[in-house]
């Protein structure tokens, strides 16, 4: 799962992260997406960026 | 001492802060960050969760939800007249109850209060499989950032000086320094290099035009300097969404206040029994 | 507040301030030392966790006390300044 909020400044980014999988695969520019997004700062920027979704794969084993 | 804003809105702030020292500015700043309270959850009862997700993981994302306070109707539990019980004017509580395949959303927190929800009701807490259930109970409390960072009402706090950048009647507006500034703070004017206009504060006094200056052979003194004003202070404050900006400004001042007139009340009494 | 006077003599004054940290500290020894006729004002607490103990000594026959209160109604008054001007915009 995604955190809830960026570790370094504690802004909510959580919200932002189903727009932004949809926008990557749709092949927007990354830089413009987040810019857009409201994600001002590198650190919460990289939240986005460095995030590998696993929920799915562990979710059979509870 | 005083404030004039260049941005107030409900969740961000940009203002100067004029005649005060360093101390004041900084003493500003932590009691912003650290003792302004807010609410954020901090027991959660769980009945059922057989989630990917552990108890306590669930629980951290659930504390880390921003929530709506309203600071006159809460008080922190240590000093409530329940005596740290719990009741209704030291927590707030939430309830969730979802059954999978879905998402879990902040919005699925059904509060007891109507007035202390989440701030964003899109925030996912947790992802559930076919026959996967979250069932909860959670309570909310008033703490300072101080305590846990779930509690903090700000994000992006902080001051710089105000920069004062002066330019010499030697200045040949050779305009190295204006290709130098990587804030675009200068312009090339007629006769000398000019601070481009409302740009002033965007000064970061790296002073890389000091030292491209110098590199123009202009002789042993660079013609433009930039210097930090020390009794001016460039704020800004971001709000987390729990409280608005104003009322987190406000309620900081009140607590140094708060501070500082129970010393005088304390010194009173002791120089009255001296 | 909570405090504790450790030492205090006509010119001397060593308290210790419970439950406090930089945040407060600093902001009021800084006023004090604004003061002309306080001599030392300074602040330290031994591990993060104690409680800071603040240390005026003043000369010219003024009381650290005095100093010390003067100080501190300087700066609740600069404070419910900044609010006013908060709350008018």
């Amino acid at each position: 799962m995604i955190p809830v909020r960026c570790f370094t400044c504690g802004k909510v980014i959580s919200t932002e992260y189903e727009e932004y999988k949809k926008r990557v695969e749709a092949g927007e520019d990354i830089r413009e997406i987040m810019s857009d997004l409201g994600l001002e700062r590198y650190c919460c920027r990289r939240m986005l960026l460095s995030h590998k979704e696993i929920i799915d794969d562990l979710n059979p084993y509870q | 001492m005083e404030i004039s804003f260049s941005r107030l809105d409900e969740d961000i702030a940009r203002f100067t802060l004029k005649d005060a020292t360093p101390a004041f500015a900084n003493t500003f700043r932590r009691t912003m960050i650290g003792e302004v309270p807010t609410l954020a959850i901090e027991d959660v009862m769980i009945y059922d969760n057989n989630s990917a997700l552990f108890d306590e993981i669930l629980s951290h994302r659930l504390g880390l939800i921003p929530i709506k306070t309203d600071l006159s109707e809460y008080v922190r539990r240590s000093e409530c007249s329940c005596g740290g019980e719990g009741c209704s004017s030291c927590q707030a509580i939430f309830t969730l109850s979802v059954e999978g395949p879905c998402m879990v959303h902040s919005g699925d927190l059904i509060p007891a209060d109507p007035k202390a929800t989440t701030v964003s009701t899109d925030i996912p807490v947790v992802k559930l499989g076919k026959d996967q259930k979250v069932v909860l109970e959670a309570r909310a409390e008033l703490n300072d950032g101080s305590e846990h960072a779930k509690w903090q009402s700000t994000l992006a706090c902080g001051y710089k000086a105000y920069p004062v950048i002066t330019i010499d009647d030697n200045c040949d507006a050779c305009g190295n320094c204006v290709e130098e500034c990587p804030r675009n703070v200068l312009k090339i004017g007629k006769k000398s290099v000019e601070i481009a206009d409302g740009k002033l504060e965007d000064c970061s006094m790296c002073r890389l035009c000091e030292k491209a200056c110098m590199a123009s052979g202009i002789g042993d003194k660079p013609a433009i300097s930039v210097k930090p004003d020390t009794e001016r202070f460039i704020f800004v404050v971001e709000s987390d969404g729990s409280l608005p900006v104003k009322d987190i400004m406000t309620s900081a001042f009140g607590i140094i206040k708060n501070k500082a007139d129970s010393l005088v009340d304390v010194l009173n009494e002791i120089s009255g029994a001296i | 507040m909570e405090i504790k006077v450790i030492e205090l003599r006509d010119d001397l004054a060593r308290i210790a301030f419970i439950g406090e940290g930089h945040t407060f500290m600093n902001a009021l020894v800084d006023e004090i030392l604004r003061d002309p006729e306080v001599d030392v004002a300074n602040y330290s607490s031994e591990f993060h966790f104690t409680d800071p103990v603040l240390l005026v000594t003043t000369k010219g026959g003024k009381k650290p006390v005095d100093a010390i209160r003067e100080a501190a109604v300087a700066i609740s008054g600069n404070c419910s300044g900044l609010i006013e001007t908060i709350e008018k915009s």
